[in-house]
């Protein structure tokens, strides 16, 4: 039994290398229906993983407190408010006073960084810079992943004490000190010199890649992170600030807190605050959306190459109908010499299968180098998976079974006599 | 399927009592519109003894094509019986009469009808594959068959390499794979020239000396002289049957 399917494999295989160019040229809408199929879930992953793990960057044990600019002062930014506090002096945002409360009032909250940053210029000994002023906590490098370079970090102490310390990106560092190293020296910021005691990078590692791709990014390459009492204590624009905290990463100690947490301080900024002058961000709620979003966007894509493979699986219709006709004296000389009604269905399947199939393998591996080409020449990510691999090899075979049946059992119900006479 | 199970062994049989073909009042009738019927045969009585060799004659449309055609297990009768080796063919559904085609009976066709890919040896494999008996004596008995009828040194050549008369030995050597037990031929020379005619008629005749059952059918009367019976047949009835004296 098994040698018989052996051998009607071999000769399906064999018919179809008779009719090499016919072959191909039928292969070739299953090649480029699979090769586009697994092609476009790669660049949809891709897209998706990166959406993923740039917002998996913002943490997602994290829920994000932004100040922002009350709607309605937007709009009557000029004109004076009934307080006679000039609109453009007001006050808006997150205050000490939402730490505090979130502090003493939710459960669950393990770590919250402010975080306030100003533009000044920065002088050192040979050179003077724009820079972007960071003032934060201690906890910076863990909750927002700096990488140490060289030196340390400030301390909690340092900040309390409101100690002139700082520490800078490697770019400004190269900018700045550009001979002989930057440890111990001291860079100027309006009237006050600040030691410099470390060298931290905000760098991720895909953000490199980004910035090197893209030139505007370089505005934010130039850092200088400061205590945030010290700049508070000791500039200007941060005492005098509108805002007094941009920014406020409140960490939770679980991910299976974070919908219940969010949801609460919401609530809580929404009772304690007149405007709505904050923003928040969670960043898993991101990371579902951008999944849910992602979703669709990969069906759509699925879909299009989908309808190649189905363009395909009719061309092998439309050339085993042809093969029928062609080879209708064949199939009644088998049939006379002992085939049975089945024993033709099955010939004709294993070659529509082995066409289909073998245009499975061959779009596999365009479809798995496609992606990697498209990589190496432009910047959009892509990831091939096992998934859509199999899932593409089994829809081809299926073709082949499928788009095959309905010739093979045209081929089968001929009768004998005609076919012969044929 | 059970009634095939015992494969007769033709010429050596002991069952030379019984028929390898016995029809009675078989007919078949083809309708065209609604009222004409055509009577391809009307009621035909036929026997047929193993080891015999019959040549059925007749002009065209006399009947003695679908004769060949239920013969050969290709098409069913209208009415009437068909008995092959002893079991009633007429009441069998497609699978086993393909499955009859291929134990108990050897094709010639007129055109030779062998595959076009395959080789010879392939050729002659053809009907082993639908039996599930294809092994290391198979192929042996394959080539042993090539080696018969002259192409021993052929078996990787394709059918265009080789010429009509090759090609019909071939056809021949195919027809007896199975070692069958009833050959059938549709005017195995019509498409030879006389040279290579009276090669594959000698090869027929030496068939017939082994003992096998032939059935042929033919227009030549030289060719029809070979057999033992001649039925000559006209408007679907056998009109009459001869007997030639052996040359």
């Amino acid at each position: 039994m098994l040698l018989r399917y052996r051998r009607t494999f071999t000769l399906g295989v064999k018919n179809l290398y008779l009719h090499k160019v016919r072959s191909l040229l039928t292969m070739l809408g299953i090649v480029f229906g699979v090769g586009s199929v697994i092609a476009m879930l790669a660049v949809g992953e891709g897209a998706s993983q990166k959406a993923s793990e740039s917002i998996a960057r913002l943490g997602s044990r994290n829920v994000i407190l932004q100040s922002a600019e009350p709607p309605a002062e937007v709009a009557s930014q000029q004109q004076e408010t009934s307080n006679n506090i000039p609109a453009w002096r007001k006050t808006y945002g997150l205050t000490g006073q939402d730490i505090q409360r979130i502090q003493h009032t939710i459960p669950n909250v393990e770590l919250i960084l402010p975080e306030t940053e100003k533009t000044e210029e920065v002088t050192s000994p040979s050179s003077q810079r724009r820079a972007i002023l960071h003032a934060t906590t201690a906890d910076a490098p863990e909750m927002r992943n700096l990488a140490a370079i060289e030196g340390r970090f400030f301390t909690n102490i340092e900040n309390d004490r409101a100690a002139a310390v700082c520490v800078l990106s490697p770019a400004l560092r190269k900018k700045l000190f550009p001979f002989g190293g930057a440890i111990g020296q001291t860079v100027r910021i309006q009237a006050d010199f600040y030691t410099i005691i470390g060298i931290f990078s905000p760098g991720f590692a895909g953000d490199d890649d980004d910035q090197a791709a893209n030139g505007a990014a370089n505005a934010r390459e130039d850092i200088v992170y400061l205590p945030i009492h010290t700049a508070k204590t000791r500039i200007m624009r941060f005492a005098y600030s509108r805002t007094e905290y941009d920014t406020l990463v409140i960490r939770t100690t679980s991910t299976r807190h974070v919908p219940a947490i969010g949801a609460a301080i919401e609530a809580l900024m929404k009772a304690t605050h007149n405007e709505k002058d904050y923003r928040i961000t969670v960043p898993l709620e991101l990371l579902a959306q951008a999944r849910e979003t992602q979703k669709l966007f990969n069906i759509i894509l699925g879909s299009i190459a989908g309808i190649s493979l189905l363009v395909g699986g009719i061309g092998i219709m439309n050339i085993m109908l042809a093969t029928v006709t062609e080879r209708t004296r064949e199939i009644g000389v088998r049939r006379a010499l002992g085939a049975r009604r089945n024993d033709i269905i099955i010939q004709f399947l294993v070659e529509t299968v082995v066409i289909s199939l073998t245009g499975g393998i061959i779009g596999v591996v365009l479809g798995v180098s496609l992606p990697l080409i498209i990589s190496a020449l432009t910047s959009v990510p892509t990831v091939v998976t096992p998934v859509s691999v199999a899932l593409s090899m089994v829809i081809s075979l299926l073709i082949g079974v499928v788009f095959g049946l309905y010739p093979a059992r045209r081929a089968a119900a001929l009768n004998p006599i005609d076919a012969l006479r044929h | 399927m059970t009634t095939c199970s015992q494969p007769a062994d033709p010429g050596h049989s002991p069952q030379e009592a019984q028929p390898v073909i016995r029809i009675r009042n078989l007919r078949k009738t083809y309708r065209l519109g609604d009222e004409s019927d055509v009577h391809a045969l009307a009621g035909v009585d036929l026997d047929v003894m193993p080891g015999e060799h019959l040549a059925i004659m007749g002009s065209s449309g006399s009947g003695k094509s679908t004769l060949l055609n239920i013969l050969g297990c290709l098409d069913h009768p209208s009415s009437g019986s068909y008995h092959l080796g002893g079991d009633d063919i007429s009441l069998l559904d497609d699978d086993s009469l393909s499955q009859v085609r291929g134990k108990r009976l050897g094709f010639i066709f007129q055109s030779y009808h062998l595959i076009q890919q395959l080789t010879v040896l392939e050729n002659i494999q053809m009907p082993l594959l639908y039996q599930n008996t294809e092994g290391p004596e198979s192929l042996a008995r394959c080539k042993q068959l090539a080696e018969i009828v002259g192409l021993g040194a052929r078996l990787d050549h394709r059918p265009k390499q080789l010429s009509g008369g090759q090609q019909q030995r071939v056809a021949i050597a195919r027809s007896l794979v199975n070692d069958p037990l009833l050959i059938l031929a549709d005017e195995p020379t019509g498409n030879l020239d006389s040279a290579t005619e009276a090669d594959v008629l000698e090869l027929i005749d030496n068939l017939h000396d082994q003992g096998r059952t032939i059935v042929m059918v033919t227009h030549d009367d030289h060719v029809a002289d070979r057999a033992d019976r001649v039925i000559h047949m006209r408007d679907g009835l056998i009109h009459k049957t001869t007997y030639p004296s052996p040359p």
